[in-house]
Order: C-alpha cells, then sequence, then structure tokens
C-alpha cells in the first residue's frame, strides 16, 4: 500500500515539472527566420534615382519616357514611391499610325468619307507627361548565381497607386473638325487632350549592384480613360466625352537607383 | 519504510533532472553577458551557408556589429548551421509543360495560345527539346473602330499553329526568402528556337477567299522558374517571334484567282513580323524525383 502511495505521490509532483521540460523541448528552429545574417537592403532606407521608360502597345505614338524615382521604405518589405515620366518623344509614331498615315488621303486630293490624313494625325494624342504614387510590397527578396560566378541581391515586388496623366495632341481641333450640321457645334472630331486621373499597378524587380545601387525594372499598367484617335467611337458622327473608353497604357521602365543611408543593415 | 524513502529519492531526482534542464537557457545568457561570441555560429560547413554577408565581398565594420544588443538571451536556433543543397535537380529529366499565351504587341489583333513544351535536360542548365501552341485570335476595338473612324479596312494575318526545335540555357539561379518564412527556388531562363509558323490573311472583303502561309520563324525567349516541387515548377515566359509574313495584296480585285492573289502578295506584300508574347506554363518532370549525388 505504502508503496503505491509513494508511486502515486512521485507521479502527481513530477508531472508539472515534465510537462514544463515537454514545452522547452521544442524544435530550436521554433522562430527562426529562414534566412539569418540578411542584409536589409531596403529597411528604412530612401531610395532615388532617373531611368527610361518605354511604352507597349499604344495606338498611335509610343513614347520614350525620362522617369525620375523617389520611395521610402518603410520596413524590408514596404515602401511609398513617386515616379514621374516625362514623354521625350512626343512625335514617335506607332507603325499602325504609320499604316494608317500612308493609307489615307494627303490633303491635296478629294476625299469623300476619310479624312485627310494631317487631319486624323492632328487629333491622335500621346502622353505627355505623368506623375504617380505607388505602394510597392515586396514580398520576395534573395539573391541569384548568374553563370555560377556573379552574384546579385535581387527583390520582386507589386506595386499599386494612382496618379496623374497629361494627354496632348498636335492640333486639337483642326478646321476640318468643325460640325456645321444639325449636330453642331459638337466637333465631328477633336483630341482628347487633358490632364486626367489614372490608375496605376505593376510588379518590378530591384537588381543590387552593391549595398546602395540598384537596377530597377518596373512593368505597369496606367488605367484611364481615352479616346487616342480623337474621332467619334460611339456612331453618334461627334466626338464628345461619351467616346471615352477604359484603356490599359503598358509601360516598362529601367532605373538606376541609389539608396540612402549608404550602408545597409544585416538582420540576425 | 524504506519503500517510502526510496520514493521521495525518486522524486527529488526527478525534480532535480528537471530543474538542470531549465536551467540551460540562463547558463547560456550568463555566457552572453560575460562577452560570449554570439555573431554567428560555428560554421562547419565551407561557404554554402546561408550568411549571406560574405556574398558581395566588401563586408563594412559596422555591418558586422550584432543587431541584437549586448546581453540579450541566446536564440536556440543561433547554434544550428542552415547548409541547403540545390532544391532542383534538372539533368537528364524529361519536362513536359503545358501553357497559355497571349501577344502582347498588336492593337488591331490580339491572339491566345495554348500549347506546349517538351524538354530534355543535358545538364542542370542546358535542354533541347520542341514546342507546339495552336493560336485563337480576338480582333480589337481599335481594329473595329478603323472603318468608322477612317473608312480603312485593315489588312491582317491571323495565326494558325507554331511549332519548333528550341535550346534552353539556365544563366541564374536564385532562392528568395517569402516574408523571410519560407525560401523558394527560382531560375533564370533563355531559350533561343527555329521553326515554323502557319499564318492565313482575314480577306478585307467579306466573302473573298483566303490563303495560308508557311512560314520559317525564330524566336528569342526569357523567363522565370519557380520550383514548387520535385516534379512541379511554375514560369512566366516573354517569348519574341521574328518571321517574314505575306499579308493580302493591297490592289485585290472582286473575283481574282486566289493563286494569282497569293503570287501578287508574295510579289508585293511582304513583311517582316515580330510578335511578342507572354507564356505562363506548368512543368512537370520525369522522373518525378532525383537524388543527390554530394551529402550535402
Amino acid at each position: 500500500m505504502r508503496k503505491v502511495i509513494a508511486l502515486l505521490l512521485g507521479g502527481i509532483v513530477c508531472l508539472p515539472a515534465m510537462a514544463q521540460a515537454e514545452k522547452e523541448r521544442k524544435s530550436p528552429l521554433t522562430d527562426a527566420p529562414v534566412i539569418r545574417k540578411r542584409l536589409e537592403l531596403r529597411d528604412k532606407r530612401f531610395e532615388f534615382g532617373v531611368g527610361a521608360g518605354v511604352s507597349i502597345g499604344q495606338d498611335f505614338y509610343n513614347a520614350l519616357m525620362i522617369m525620375p524615382k523617389l520611395s521610402y521604405h518603410f520596413t524590408d518589405w514596404i515602401s511609398l514611391a513617386g515616379v514621374g515620366g516625362f514623354n521625350a518623344t512626343p512625335s514617335w509614331k506607332s507603325s499602325f499610325n504609320s499604316d494608317v498615315n500612308g493609307a489615307l488621303p494627303p490633303p491635296d486630293v478629294t476625299s469623300i468619307k476619310s479624312p485627310h490624313a494631317p487631319d486624323a494625325q492632328a487629333t491622335m494624342n500621346h502622353i505627355g507627361w505623368a506623375l504617380l504614387g505607388q505602394i510597392e510590397f515586396i514580398p520576395l527578396s534573395g539573391k541569384i548565381a548568374l553563370l555560377s560566378s556573379l552574384f546579385s541581391y535581387f527583390d520582386f515586388y507589386v506595386l499599386a497607386g494612382g496618379g496623374v496623366v497629361n494627354l496632348a495632341a498636335k492640333d486639337p481641333t483642326p478646321g476640318a473638325c468643325a460640325n456645321t450640321g444639325p449636330t453642331g457645334p459638337t466637333p465631328l472630331c477633336q483630341a482628347f487632350t487633358t490632364t486626367e486621373l489614372t490608375g496605376n499597378a505593376g510588379v518590378g524587380a530591384h537588381a543590387f549592384l552593391s549595398h546602395y545601387a540598384a537596377l530597377n525594372l518596373e512593368f505597369r499598367d496606367l488605367i484611364y480613360k481615352n479616346n487616342a484617335s480623337g474621332r467619334d467611337v460611339n456612331g453618334d458622327t461627334v466626338t464628345d466625352t461619351a467616346d471615352l473608353k477604359w484603356t490599359n497604357n503598358w509601360i516598362f521602365s529601367l532605373n538606376v537607383q541609389f539608396f540612402l543611408p549608404f550602408k545597409a543593415k544585416i538582420s540576425r | 519504510m524504506k519503500r517510502l524513502a526510496l520514493g521521495l529519492i525518486v522524486i527529488l531526482a526527478n525534480l532535480g533532472v528537471a530543474k538542470v534542464s531549465l536551467a540551460q537557457e540562463p547558463e547560456a545568457a550568463a555566457s552572453d553577458k560575460a562577452g560570449g561570441d554570439k555573431t554567428a555560429p560555428v560554421d562547419t560547413g565551407p561557404s554554402l551557408d546561408l550568411d549571406l554577408t560574405d556574398v558581395t565581398g566588401s563586408e563594412t565594420p559596422e555591418a558586422k556589429k550584432p543587431t541584437e544588443a549586448a546581453g540579450a538571451p541566446r536564440k536556440a536556433w543561433e547554434d544550428i548551421v542552415v547548409v541547403p543543397r540545390k532544391a532542383f535537380l534538372k539533368k537528364s529529366r524529361v519536362e513536359l509543360a503545358p501553357f497559355a499565351g497571349i501577344t502582347l504587341n498588336d492593337p488591331l489583333i490580339r491572339h491566345y495560345s495554348f500549347g506546349g513544351d517538351l524538354n530534355y535536360y543535358i545538364t542542370d542548365v542546358l535542354s533541347i527539346g520542341a514546342e507546339g501552341q495552336y493560336f485563337i485570335k480576338e480582333l480589337s476595338e481599335r481594329e473595329s473602330l478603323v472603318g468608322l473612324q477612317y473608312y480603312l479596312v485593315p489588312t491582317l494575318n491571323k495565326l494558325k499553329y507554331h511549332y519548333a526545335l528550341a535550346f534552353g540555357y539556365v544563366p541564374g539561379y536564385g532562392k528568395f526568402g517569402l516574408f523571410n518564412k519560407w525560401i523558394v527556388h527560382w531560375d533564370l531562363t533563355f531559350a533561343l528556337g527555329l521553326g515554323m509558323i502557319r499564318t492565313e490573311i482575314i480577306p478585307r472583303a467579306f466573302g473573298d477567299k483566303s490563303f495560308t502561309n508557311d512560314d520559317i520563324v525564330g524566336h528569342v525567349g526569357m523567363g522565370v522558374r519557380l520550383f514548387v516541387l520535385d516534379w512541379l515548377t511554375l514560369s512566366v515566359t516573354f517569348r519574341d517571334y521574328m518571321y517574314k509574313d505575306v499579308f493580302e495584296y493591297k490592289n485585290r480585285n472582286a473575283g481574282d484567282d486566289i493563286a494569282k492573289v497569293k503570287t501578287d502578295s508574295q510579289n508585293s506584300q511582304s513583311q517582316f513580323v515580330q510578335n511578342i508574347m507572354m507564356f505562363f506554363s506548368i512543368g512537370l518532370y520525369v522522373p518525378p524525383s532525383f537524388s543527390y549525388r554530394t551529402p550535402r
């Protein structure tokens, strides 16, 4: 009987201590980050630089843009950025523009329905400039080995935000667009030239050349209402705001960016 | 009585063991307070450690300082050396990769593509294979507006199908920390191919007959591949297809024989074309597993 009591007593006293020891026997990797001594190349750093962007798939005018960018990284994985885009090539025609221009009659040829080439050209708009704000979310960061000899730190991010875009044209309201008919005075054609709000969404990546310099690639979609041709879209013979449609405007950019402070922290 | 005493001794011994176990952590902390090295664990392997500080070479003196304040308790995982191996081996494996794609650079006509790649990896970075795809066309809103706005009908070709031999090369291999919780392995892929594409004119006049072209097409590609499982990858690829295509003859008259139209078109209406496409693909590997030939 005494033996049984002694064993029970022993078990009761030992149980909490054993449970405590069990708690302490968790995996040593619990709570450990997957990468230790990691360079935190973005955390609480400013990023600034400039580069070039090019539009893809524009209807009438491609744009080669000068694109300065300024960011602040609140943490290693989230940042706020401001981006500018200034079109350096407002006369760079797309191949479709050239095809249309080549097929339309010149001014000295009588045309019954087709507009003369210069009049058609006059109302085609292009991107003038854009000012954008964006939040960048950086879930992926690491390094890459190129040709098994060159190493670079990399990150990938998604970006979203908004801004304003300026649309410009050579001659927004040419004389040939005047409407003297029953649907007038709303013009038959007029370029859509304005500064309007735009959505801004895309993806990007940094390829670090050193602890304080990086190549920055971005692929973004500017989403805004536009009537790129400046001509009737909905079939009511006049051109007004009812002819505006949501458009996707893809821009690929490559910047050289610098980081401040120059030294990056290293995680535990 | 003796048994009771024995039982109490066992109890006390158990308690003693538990206390020793609990006491180990504070001892480590005490060691830290005494100036123990906690900047890096003992590295038992060569430069394969995940420690990233030595990758770019020039480490600053400040960077070497630990970010943790002196005297903080030392974490148990700091004593673990992580030596990862390359997460995915491709050598001598076959990749079957069904894909879906879309053309990017034509404002008038868009093509959706469905097909697949079949690649054999000669080495871990070099592959040879074949690709095939079938296209479905979609005319854009801009195409429909050309008639309304300019009284013109655009001259367009649609893509039918494409097949090619392709060589693949992997110039870069990397890994990312996803929120610093998971490691994602990926690589950079380049491709170079040569094949045939069949296109067909879309006649400007409704009811006119069409003809097809078989054009030799070269392509270059670049992509990113994420390794998901030992036999599964996900890829995003951009490819630029370049070929000389024949479009419908500008001065075609109603009732012209289609053979004559094709000849006239070949003589006057051929044009160099670039189709930039984006693809999403799923890579399935055979055999589905692989084994390492080195211990670490």
